[in-house]
């Protein structure tokens, strides 16, 4: 059996028996893509309305008042005086308190909103209020601008109409999915060769069996290549644990799902190849790198500390990768040849239908020239003599 | 049969500009017989074996190792040898017997000759009974046995033992040190490094006394006493290294 064969078997056989690795590689993917779904479907479920907010009010006889009351999407408390209210905002027990003055002998009513500014949500909460207040506003206006002969159109120059085009052949998803997707896989697919790349060179350093490996008549190259591949596989596994987490949470309709998944879930055979294409090169330039990394360090102590390095520079651009539709940086061409962005970028464009073709080739071509890089550096690490014991 | 012509390896130091490790060794090993690499701690001696085994390249010198240059023919000679110490260590998440096989198929063993070598010597050092044991739950003493059988697999021509008793207790040692005299009779080359005088003593037909990178002397146990007319072999050694003359420049810096 061909040398690379037989140390990727036995790198994976012993990956497959490390509780260690099957827990980081297989069940953490899982577990977080799960608790991420549920977590950004709750916050979704908030933005999007699907909850009702806690809002107060002190007590009032105006019609602002009812009409506050029939908003469905606000859950409206009373207090007796503005001060009450500011005690609850400064106890935290209050985010919003709605102070309704009487309606002068123009039709006009002041709202005071009381709100603690450092308080991100009393923000969207006060967009709700005005919202809820916006149908009986337009309607006092309407029989103002009648008493004096005009209309709500011809006071306004310009009008607003909604019309959604449909980009690209599939259906796509939508939503927080799209975010989400891209910036899961890619860090998995990291992570996932991240928990045994200290073992793999470094580690048998620690354990003086890699002194024993090296008298064998194997090559060194054949060695890293099939210390790569196993690597690889792991980063590959933990990539698509990832996706069937997020499968299974679609199918099961864990809570916070069908925020998650209202736009669909994306995976159609187009975007499933766009992604094979972009995260397979990937895949090999951080096993590549990894195997690197743990190659040069003296053992498994210095290469969690390299690696924990090496984990910020993937890390950032796939965090980046979150909030890209957000600006118009994925439409820019040198995205393309930004490492794990561009990934990341491409696989969120293939998720909405919008696949482009020349944008994956290129983020793959350049993700799979790194990959040859760090697998070169790799081969020329572990053929020193310096990989046993350096000084 | 294992030979070295001045074999040297220096080491760039950051403080000290260079080392040198090993400095101009020379000595032959025939076969059936075991060559004793003595000396202490930092002497050179691991270097020596290192560089026989081709895992790190000589600076100057030649040596060969059952014919091949360590040179120029690196793989063969990997491929002739047996490697075995103490730090040696087992993949701890492989049975015993996977372990074996594993290093089996490196040697380029496969098939039917493979699993014959791997029963043959699973027999031959009384593995059975835990070979399909994960190492990491084996005993030192069953882990030893399991590094010697990964050691005499492929039955390499020449064997190589850097201080493979160290940390081992009695018994485990005994185990060692019978198996070194088996192959000795089975006609290999056996290159033996310790700083265990009892050892040198009971084992090695001659030996080669290696101090800061250079052989000192190299002959039998009797003819280092004869030349330094000490009694016991630790005394002779001791004189050898100049070890008096040593502790006094010592003592006067």
């Amino acid at each position: 059996m061909n040398p690379i064969v037989q140390v990727f078997r036995k790198e994976i056989q012993e990956i497959l028996r490390d509780k260690r690795v099957r827990s980081a590689a297989i069940l953490t993917p899982v577990i977080v893509v799960f608790l991420m779904i549920s977590l950004f479907g709750v916050i979704a479920s908030s933005v999007g309305g699907k909850t009702k907010q806690k809002v107060y009010a002190v007590q009032s006889s105006s019609p602002l008042m009812a009409q506050l009351k029939k908003n469905p999407r606000l859950d409206v408390q009373e207090v007796t005086t503005e001060a009450q209210g500011e005690s609850l905002i400064r106890k935290g027990d209050a985010r919003v308190v709605l102070s309704i003055g009487p309606e002068n002998a123009d039709h006009q009513t002041a709202v005071r909103l009381l709100f603690d500014p450092k308080e991100d949500f009393a923000e969207m909460i006060k967009q709700i209020v005005k919202a809820g207040f916006q149908p009986y506003s337009e309607s006092v206006g309407n029989r103002i601008l009648g008493d004096h002969g005009l209309t709500r159109q011809q006071i306004e120059p310009v009008t607003y109409v909604d019309v959604p085009v449909k980009v690209g052949e599939g259906n796509g998803a939508g939503g927080m999915i799209v975010s989400l997707l891209p910036y899961l896989m890619v860090l998995f697919t990291f992570t996932g060769g991240f928990s045994i790349a200290a073992d793999m060179v470094a580690g048998e350093k620690d354990k003086s069996t890699l002194e024993t490996l090296l008298i064998s008549p194997v090559d060194r190259t054949q060695i890293v290549l099939g210390k790569f591949l196993a690597v690889l596989c792991v980063c590959g596994s933990s990539a698509i644990s990832s996706v069937l987490a997020l499968y299974l949470a679609n199918v099961l309709h864990i809570p916070g799902s069908e925020a998650m998944f209202a736009g669909g879930f994306g995976l159609s055979g187009k975007a499933i190849l766009a992604t094979a294409i972009c995260l397979l090169p990937l895949a090999a330039f951080f096993a590549g790198l990894l195997i690197a990394v743990s190659s040069y360090a003296r053992n498994s102590r210095e290469a969690q500390t390299y690696l924990g390095i090496v984990n910020l520079l993937v890390i950032i651009p796939a965090v980046f990768s979150q909030v890209l539709g957000f600006t118009d940086l994925g439409s820019k061409n040198w995205i393309n040849f930004v490492p794990v962005l561009s990934t990341a970028a491409n696989m969120r464009a293939a998720f909405q239908g919008k696949e482009n073709w020349v944008g994956v080739a290129e983020a793959a071509c350049v993700a799979a020239v790194l990959g040859v890089v760090m697998l070169r550096l790799a081969i020329h690490l572990f053929n020193r003599e310096q990989v046993l014991a350096r000084v | 049969m294992v030979r070295t012509d001045n074999l040297s390896k220096h080491f760039p130091d950051a403080k000290k500009g260079t080392v040198k490790a090993v400095d101009g060794v020379s000595f032959e090993a025939h076969n059936g017989e075991v060559f004793g690499l003595l000396g202490v701690n930092g002497a050179g001696k691991t270097t020596v074996l290192r560089m026989l085994s081709t895992v790190i390249k000589p600076t100057s010198g030649s040596a060969t190792v059952a014919g091949f240059d360590v040179m120029s023919e690196p793989k063969k000679v990997r491929a002739s040898i047996g490697f075995m110490s103490t730090s040696t260590a087992l993949y701890g998440r492989l049975t015993a017997r996977e372990m074996i096989t594993y290093f089996g198929g490196l040697y380029g063993l496969n098939g039917s000759s493979l699993k014959s070598r791997v029963d043959f010597v699973i027999d031959r050092l009384e593995i059975g009974e835990f070979a399909d044991r994960l190492c990491d739950k084996l005993s030192t003493g069953q882990k030893q046995r399991v590094s010697i059988a990964r050691t005499i697999l492929h039955d390499p021509p020449v064997l190589f033992f850097d201080e493979p008793t160290a940390g081992l207790d009695v018994v485990s040692s005994q185990t060692v040190m019978e198996f070194i005299e088996e192959v000795r009779g089975e006609g290999k080359t056996v290159i033996f490094s310790t700083h265990i005088m009892s050892e040198v003593e009971r084992l090695c037909d001659r030996v080669g006394i290696i101090h800061n990178g250079k052989l000192k002397a190299m002959g039998t146990v009797s003819d280092f006493k004869a030349s330094t007319g000490q009694p016991t072999l630790e005394k002779a050694f001791l004189e050898i290294v100049e070890f008096e003359k040593n502790r006094k420049a010592e003592t006067l810096r």
